[in-house]
């Protein structure tokens, strides 16, 4: 840190004012990133930190405003003329093409040719030069579709890389990462950095922001808040300034259950063709029950088993209230009280070119029905009064969701989850790409539901949230539930280690927590 | 303060009614182009504004407005029908031949009609429940309908032109009011009603909209199919049945692969999503008049055949651009 903020900028924006419509997304901000470092860019959703990075690279032009790179102004007329230049961003959507491989990825647009025909060996040598270069371990002949999510995004990062990207600008990149790969990442950052390539880190995690930035940067309500050296500064701080004020506590107090309250959720033995052992669980009224683990073990297809939305792929007993299921069907699901969540609100669980009402009472439009016919009236009042109840703002009925912000959409999503009041709730990821004022909100939710005595199930990476919003914590493994724990007595280093499968002494851990 | 918190006020409000009419001009835009047509039309073609030459135009036009109005259903759900225009085909022939067969045309129109329930059904099950591509599945069954269509005909055709109750429904009129555009009106009435007001209608806009997030609801994706191909086929024999009822001739039809493109090109013309899930049915009635429309300005302006083929093309063309544009929310 021996050079102060702002003196030399391999890219620096200001003045930059973006409106969409009447809504000014961007007024008046500035920001300075200093080659060679990580500089986190923190605020609420809808604090117009997408916006800036769309704007920095090239994806959006500004209204106002000026962008330099390495002193001299640019107008980027495009994502291709940024660059150009050496700035890149990496969406949560990654832009891979998926049906490629790593090696035609990574050179995509500049496949090394010979008369018009590509030539595999230069291909070949680029590709294996790159990865010298860089230290990625990756295949180049794996199909991109086939990777895991952490791996396509070093693909894109070696990419960026590939075309000689100064700066690099990462939108949420963690949010669909377990811990591990998360951590992956995190060295991959740090490596970009101490190579001389400059990083925008974009996180609604902000233990993590601070720990891996130099500088950071808050935004709130599309404005410039401050900016301040991650050293020396806390959550806390960060908190203060995205939100304006003070921050509450984050969890709401869980009450405990009942020793009387019956077991509504019972699971015996369910498996996944093809697997030795099954998963033996039961949740009881007014409990929930989390499960906590890394990506692709198992989680969210237990979910989906017992929602009957895994097909034929399931074998084994669910009881609701003791009464055997037959979950063959998510219809099979939802009429014995079984509601899911959906870990993805975009892809598997709202109809975002539809309107909020449509969309909050598509899992039960039964209960509007007449002769075939939807009772518009009633149908109308209950959504809009579920819309409410969730905290949706603005509710409008007839508007279409996809308009609304990632915290708005979730709880679009819980009004159409929960309409119908369900025995047994599983709810996987319900806080995903939700900012910190919404997450309190559906915390609440939550917690409010299992006081009326709904069983719930809880998935999510994030241990902070599956620890505090769960009576006993499950940690699952290769599709099994390897350990038990109850929630207030379990450190993050216990539960990790369970989901590796390593002691908890083992300096990986040690390191990773 | 008061006067520029007024001020600001008012100017918000201005902007408000400038982006929905910017809005509007983009929902409605297939309304004021037909409307526009009509107006030009009349100001320049002497023959063109007469309640004969309307009806006229909705009498030539009901097998193209009865498919489309089906091809809705299916386009809705996220799929193509691409065995329509075999459909109908197929219908026509069929309902001549049971007439011939039985020697009643009542139960020969009423057989034509009610085949177009399992043919669709057929092309439902494919793609609901089999999962298949609904585009290349209803390629293979047209041209199997279409075989069977000639295979029913043998080759010849089946002549009931002198059986004043077959050709009844495709050519009688009510004073001016052909029989055929009540029918048109009627099914338009119904599967708008189908569409908007019931549980059927919801679904197939929630599996044309997020298929996975559909499933996830508890909606059988296999059974929305089944009902939209149906509906589709149904419409489309029906469309076959008022063909061969106009002229009393049960043959193969001609233009069917014409007819199925025209009728998809009608419903995205209209405004409803090539994608699915974003639509409705009075979209697709103002996307054939526009094709009929046009045909007819063309023809009294005496247009040469070419001319008319490059005219429709292009204001197909504009339709789909302005559709896209304004779906992609740049317009």
């Amino acid at each position: 840190m021996t050079t102060a903020v702002g003196t030399a900028s391999v890219l620096e924006a200001e003045g930059i004012v973006k409106s969409f419509g009447r809504h000014r997304a961007l007024d008046d901000v500035g920001i300075t990133i200093r080659p060679g470092t990580v500089h986190g860019l923190v605020g609420e959703n809808g604090a117009g930190k997408s916006t800036l990075s769309k704007i920095l690279s090239g994806v959006m032009r500004p209204d106002e405003g000026v962008v330099r790179v390495s002193g001299a102004d640019v107008a980027f007329s495009s994502p291709g003329a940024a660059l150009a230049a050496g700035i890149t961003i990496m969406q949560q959507e990654l832009s891979l093409a998926t049906d490629l491989t790593v090696r035609e990825n990574v050179l995509l647009g500049r496949h090394p040719s010979r008369f018009g025909f590509v030539s595999e060996r230069r291909m070949r040598r680029d590709f294996d030069e790159i990865i010298e270069r860089t230290g990625f371990e990756l295949d180049g002949g794996t199909r991109v579709e086939a990777l895991p999510l952490a791996k396509q995004q070093e693909v894109e990062i070696l990419r960026a890389l590939a075309r000689g990207a100064r700066v690099i600008i990462m939108d949420e990149p963690t949010a669909a990462l377990s811990a591990q790969d998360g951590e992956r990442l995190h060295a991959i950052v740090r490596s970009l950095r101490d190579s001389g390539v400059a990083v925008i880190y974009i996180s609604h995690f902000l233990d993590e922001v601070l720990a891996l930035s130099d500088d950071v940067t808050i935004m709130r309500n599309g404005r410039h808040v401050r900016t301040l050296e991650a050293e020396g500064a806390t959550v806390d701080d960060l908190v203060e300034g995205m939100l304006g004020r003070v921050q509450e506590e984050n969890f709401p107090e869980l009450a405990p259950v009942r020793d009387d309250a019956p077991v509504v959720l019972e699971l015996r033995d369910v498996r996944r063709r093809g697997q030795t052992d099954g998963v033996n669980l039961s949740v009881r009224a007014g409990e929930i029950v989390g499960l906590f683990g890394l990506v692709g073990s198992g989680r969210s297809e237990l979910a989906l088993a017992i929602f009957g939305a895994d097909g034929r792929h399931t074998s084994g007993e669910v009881l609701v209230d003791g009464e055997p299921a037959r979950l063959s069907s998510p219809a099979a699901a939802l009429d014995n009280g079984v509601a899911l969540l959906p870990e993805s609100r975009k892809d598997q669980g709202l109809f975002l070119g539809m309107s909020q009402r449509r969309n909050a009472t598509m899992t039960c439009l039964s209960d509007f029905d007449t002769m075939g016919v939807v009772r518009s009236a009633a149908e109308r009042k209950a959504a809009v009064s579920e819309l409410h109840a969730m905290g949706v703002d603005p509710v409008a009925p007839n508007g279409e969701v996809g308009v609304l912000s990632g915290g708005n959409q979730q709880k679009v999503l819980f009004a159409k989850t929960l309409l119908r009041r369900p025995r047994v709730l599983l709810l996987d990821e319900p806080t995903r790409g939700v900012d910190v004022g919404a997450r309190r909100a559906i915390y609440d939710i939550v917690a409010d539901l299992v006081a009326e005595g709904m069983a719930v199930v809880l998935i999510s990476s994030e241990f902070d949230e599956v620890v505090n919003m769960s009576h006993r914590l499950c940690v699952m493994r290769e599709g099994r539930i390897v350990k038990e724990f109850a929630s207030q007595d379990v450190s993050h280093a216990a539960a990790l280690a369970a989901a590796f499968g390593v002691s908890e002494s083992s300096t990986f851990i040690k390191e990773v927590t | 303060m008061s006067t520029i918190a007024g001020g600001e006020v008012r100017r918000t409000t201005d902007v408000a009614v400038g982006d929905r009419a910017l809005a509007a001009l983009r929902d409605y835009s297939v309304v004021a182009i037909v409307v526009g047509l009509f107006v030009v039309m009349s100001l320049t073609a002497d023959n063109f504004f007469s309640m004969r030459n309307f009806m006229n135009i909705l009498d030539a036009n009901a097998p193209l407005m009865l498919v489309a109005l089906g091809t809705t259903f299916v386009i809705m759900a996220g799929a193509f029908d691409l065995s329509t225009g075999q459909i109908l085909s197929l219908g026509g022939v069929l309902s001549a031949w049971f007439a011939f067969k039985v020697g009643s045309p009542v139960a020969g129109l009423a057989f034509g009609i009610a085949m177009g329930i399992p043919i669709g059904l057929l092309n439902g099950v494919l793609v609901g429940a089999l999962r298949l591509n609904s585009f290349l599945t209803t390629l293979a069954t047209g041209l199997v309908f279409g075989g069977v269509a000639l295979l029913v005909v043998q080759g010849a055709s089946i002549d009931l032109s002198a059986d004043s109750t077959f050709v009844w429904l495709g050519s009688h009129r009510f004073g001016v009011v052909p029989v055929t555009a009540i029918i048109s009106l009627i099914v338009f009435l119904v599967f708008w009603a189908v569409l908007s007001l019931t549980v059927f209608g919801r679904q197939v806009q929630a599996v044309g909209s997020n298929p996975e997030a559909a499933r996830l609801s508890g909606i059988s994706i296999a059974k929305v199919m089944m009902g939209a191909f149906m509906l589709g086929g149904l419409a489309a024999s029906l469309a076959g049945v008022l063909l061969v009822s106009k002229t009393g001739v049960g043959n193969t039809y001609g233009g069917a692969s014409t007819l199925t493109l025209n009728a998809i090109a009608a419903v995205v013309i209209g405004g409803t999503s090539i994608t699915g899930g974003r639509g409705a049915m009075w979209r697709t009635v103002f996307g054939v008049l526009l094709l009929a429309l046009l045909q007819n300005a063309l023809n009294l302006l005496n247009f040469e055949p070419f001319w008319q083929q490059i005219v429709s093309g292009l204001v197909i063309l504009a339709a789909i651009v302005v559709n896209t544009l304004g779906s992609r929310g740049k317009v």
